[in-house]
């Protein structure tokens, strides 16, 4: 009864007829689409995180188009160019402020109104103090090896005078690698370290054995902030601190200031990394080189840095050759990370053969 | 000691000089300071595997990972596997890549594959908030006051409404008098439903109908309807067959049950990867044959079998169609087939039974 009132012109009755060969297919063009559509409902969001070499700006904009293609979406030329020169803008302000600094681009898939990616641009600030900061929580000390520099140890036996009538400035003195040993052997040692747990760690350390060290917190470049006595020191020590410098700027003010403060015949003693052979840094070799804690300077820069100032230069020679020849077997390699870094190896990174920079000791003499 | 240094440089070895050996090695030093962290979260279907594989891979490129042929292997066999078992569990599930950069002093990233599946309710409140504006609109179906209208004396025809939604076919079923019983999942609806219900010949039952513990009267209805739930939540056979068991117990004698459902054209047999996109689509695909398997010795005999977009557009008021565009795409088939001039591969249809 109800069937028929119900009954339509359409009405089709399926049960029992059975189901008919089957003929068509869906063409592999709309099953593309189809797919492609689905893939589309994908999901992202994350960081990559880099250090800002600015010489390398196309390798972020290669990333950040990757991204794009990846995702399957075309960004209107106006947008991407913005993106690029927030990108840009970043990693100069962020390589200006350190070379440790690190670009973070967050990015987040969007599905309305439009599929899209939106993109959030920071700087993560990694200064030298927070670097070493990083260290004292996530390293074990010690940090920079026990022994004092070989080098350092030999020219001031050399001297050949007691040596409470020798003194040593000390910049950059970490946690006190070379202070305490050199005051343990009766130097008065005048230690600057800009790092404030590395400066307490050397005062504590001398206090408890009655040591004859002055510990000087701070930049010795800023001279307010750290006070020191002209034409007063036999041994000027600057090891491992060259290779945070930035410019040649930087190198002459360090130089020229501690021509100030050395003695009338009295040594600097410092490393930095030198250019082996013609090798002749691009840009970028230097970013990325200051980014490791490498800082390259060439030699004709050295030799800007020292002109007109009262120093004679005696020795240059490989650091990593000398400590290795001089240092005791036990203190052999001074710490897990200089093999590598001294000899270029953090820069260039892991190279088998031998890489065209290396940390060189340079000796000067106050005329 | 020294021998533990295995990257000692010796004056023996000749000094790099070639440029673009240089520069490769100070890529790797930047390279080595690259941290990327995210995560990617995916529809959870087997068949997107390599469309999703050449996402995912194209994105760690993007972030600048690379991976040998050993991890790719085994990337894209876990992937596999996850989708497999999502997908057993529902369409609607999600596939989740977790990544991070490696631990300590290892390269490269550690990858945490899951998968996420929302609860059958979540789900179908994912369904409801994904239909703005309500799918169905806000007019009862014309094929249910059709199929009312053959009734006779309202107040002795008591009807069940599956998934009554915003209640739409429930009020004006009671406008004409006739006692209807709405059952409906999502909070949102049963609070509008139960409000409006006030003072009508109107009960609203919290649930899902196949629920084992849902019960609703037996051998009481005159007309069980159930216009979308079925079409957009029955994805297989068996869930299918649990509702049409559930409404032949319900179903007087003769009663009718009118439900909607994606069926194939009957010169188009769907393969399983189309299946499966057409399940986490809201569309799952059944062939005329799989329904009768789903029927088969129930006390139902299916009487019409006709497109819901016809009726409707034929039937309903002028001016309140089409309720809304997503609908007629939905119910068109072309949130899964592009819209095209062909007859359509899957429709949705009236499917009117009887119970015997």
């Amino acid at each position: 009864m109800i069937a028929q009132t119900i009954s339509t012109p359409k009405l089709t009755i399926v049960n029992g007829q059975g189901a008919k060969k089957s003929n068509r297919t869906v063409s592999a063009v709309i099953r593309e689409q189809i797919v492609t559509e689905l893939t589309n409902k994908f999901l992202l969001r994350g960081e990559l995180i880099m250090p800002c070499i600015p010489s390398m700006k196309h390798y972020y904009f290669q990333r950040v188009n990757a991204l794009f293609n990846a995702f399957g979406i075309k960004p209107t030329s106006e947008k991407l160019k913005e993106l690029y020169q927030q990108i840009l803008a970043k990693i100069n302000q962020g390589f200006q402020e350190s070379p440790h600094s690190r670009i973070r681009i967050k990015y987040e898939s969007i599905l309305e109104p439009e599929r899209g990616i939106t993109f959030n641009i920071g700087l993560m600030n990694y200064s030298v103090v927070a670097q070493y900061q990083d260290w004292l929580k996530n390293r074990k000390p010690p940090f920079f090896g026990t022994h004092p520099d070989a080098k350092l140890m030999a020219i001031a036996a050399a001297m050949n005078q007691p040596p409470q009538q020798i003194k040593v400035l000390d910049i950059g003195a970490g946690t006190g690698r070379n202070t305490i040993p050199l005051a343990n052997l009766g130097y008065p040692v005048d230690a600057v370290e800009l790092t404030p747990e590395f400066a307490e760690q050397i005062q504590q350390t001398a206090e408890k054995s009655n040591l004859p060290v002055r510990v000087i917190k701070g930049n010795v470049l800023d001279s307010r902030q750290v006070k020191l006595r002209p034409a007063n020191y036999q041994i000027i020590l600057i090891s491992e601190v060259i290779c945070h410098l930035r410019t040649a700027n930087d190198l002459r003010q360090i130089i020229a200031k501690m021509s100030d403060l050395l003695a009338p015949g009295g040594l600097l003693l410092f490393n930095s990394f030198l250019p082996i052979g013609d090798y002749e840094p691009k840009q970028f070799d230097r970013e990325i080189a200051q980014s490791e804690i490498s800082t390259i300077f060439t030699y004709a820069e050295l030799a800007w840095a020292m002109d007109k100032l009262p120093l004679k230069m005696i020795s240059n020679e490989s650091a990593f050759d000398y400590e290795h020849q001089h240092l005791p077997i036990e203190a052999w390699p001074p710490t897990g990370w200089y093999c590598d870094w001294a000899t270029g190896r953090d820069a260039f990174w892991k190279a088998l053969n031998r890489p065209p920079i290396e940390l060189r000791w340079i000796l000067c003499q106050r005329t | 000691m020294t021998s533990s240094q295995p990257l000692n440089p010796t004056k023996e070895r000749p000094v790099i000089t070639d440029p673009d050996v240089l520069n490769s090695l100070l890529m790797d030093a930047f390279n080595r300071s690259v941290a990327a962290g995210g995560e990617m979260l995916m529809p959870c279907v087997p068949v997107l595997h390599s469309s999703q594989m050449k996402r995912i891979l194209g994105i760690f490129d993007a972030l600048g990972s690379e991976f040998n042929e050993e991890q790719l292997q085994r990337l894209s066999q876990i992937v596999a596997r996850k989708l497999h078992e999502g997908f057993q569990i529902s369409p609607h599930a999600r596939l989740l890549l977790h990544y991070k950069p490696a631990e300590g002093k290892q390269e490269g990233l550690t990858f945490d594959i899951s998968v996420k599946v929302a609860s059958f309710e979540d789900e179908y409140k994912d369904w409801v908030e994904s239909q703005n504006p309500p799918l169905f609109g806000q007019y009862a179906d014309a094929k249910v006051m059709a199929l009312a209208a053959e009734l006779g004396n309202p107040a002795e025809a008591p009807i069940l409404d599956v998934g009554a939604a915003n209640g739409r076919n429930t009020f004006a079923l009671a406008a004409q008098g006739f006692p209807v019983d709405a059952v409906e999942l999502a909070p949102e609806f049963l609070r509008h439903l139960e409000i409006n219900a006030q003072g009508k010949a109107v009960t609203v039952t919290p649930g899902d109908i196949c629920d084992p513990l849902v019960r609703m009267e037996p051998n009481y209805y005159r007309l069980a309807i159930a216009p979308e739930i079925v079409a957009a939540h029955c994805y297989d056979s068996d869930r299918l067959r649990l509702f049409l068991v559930k409404m032949c117990d319900s179903l007087q004698t003769n009663g009718l049950l009118l439900f909607s459902l994606f069926l194939a054209a009957d010169d188009y047999q769907p393969d399983p990867g189309i299946r499966q996109i057409a399940q986490l689509q809201w569309c799952p695909i059944f062939t005329r044959q799989e329904l009768s398997e789903a029927m088969a010795d129930l006390p139902l005999e299916l009487i019409t079998d006709e497109s819901v977009l016809e009726y409707e557009q034929h039937h309903r008021p002028e001016e309140i169609w089409p309720p809304c565009d997503r609908f007629t795409n939905w119910a068109a088939g072309w949130e899964l087939f592009a819209q095209t001039d062909e007859k359509p591969f899957i429709e949705l249809r009236w499917l009117v039974c009887r119970r015997i």
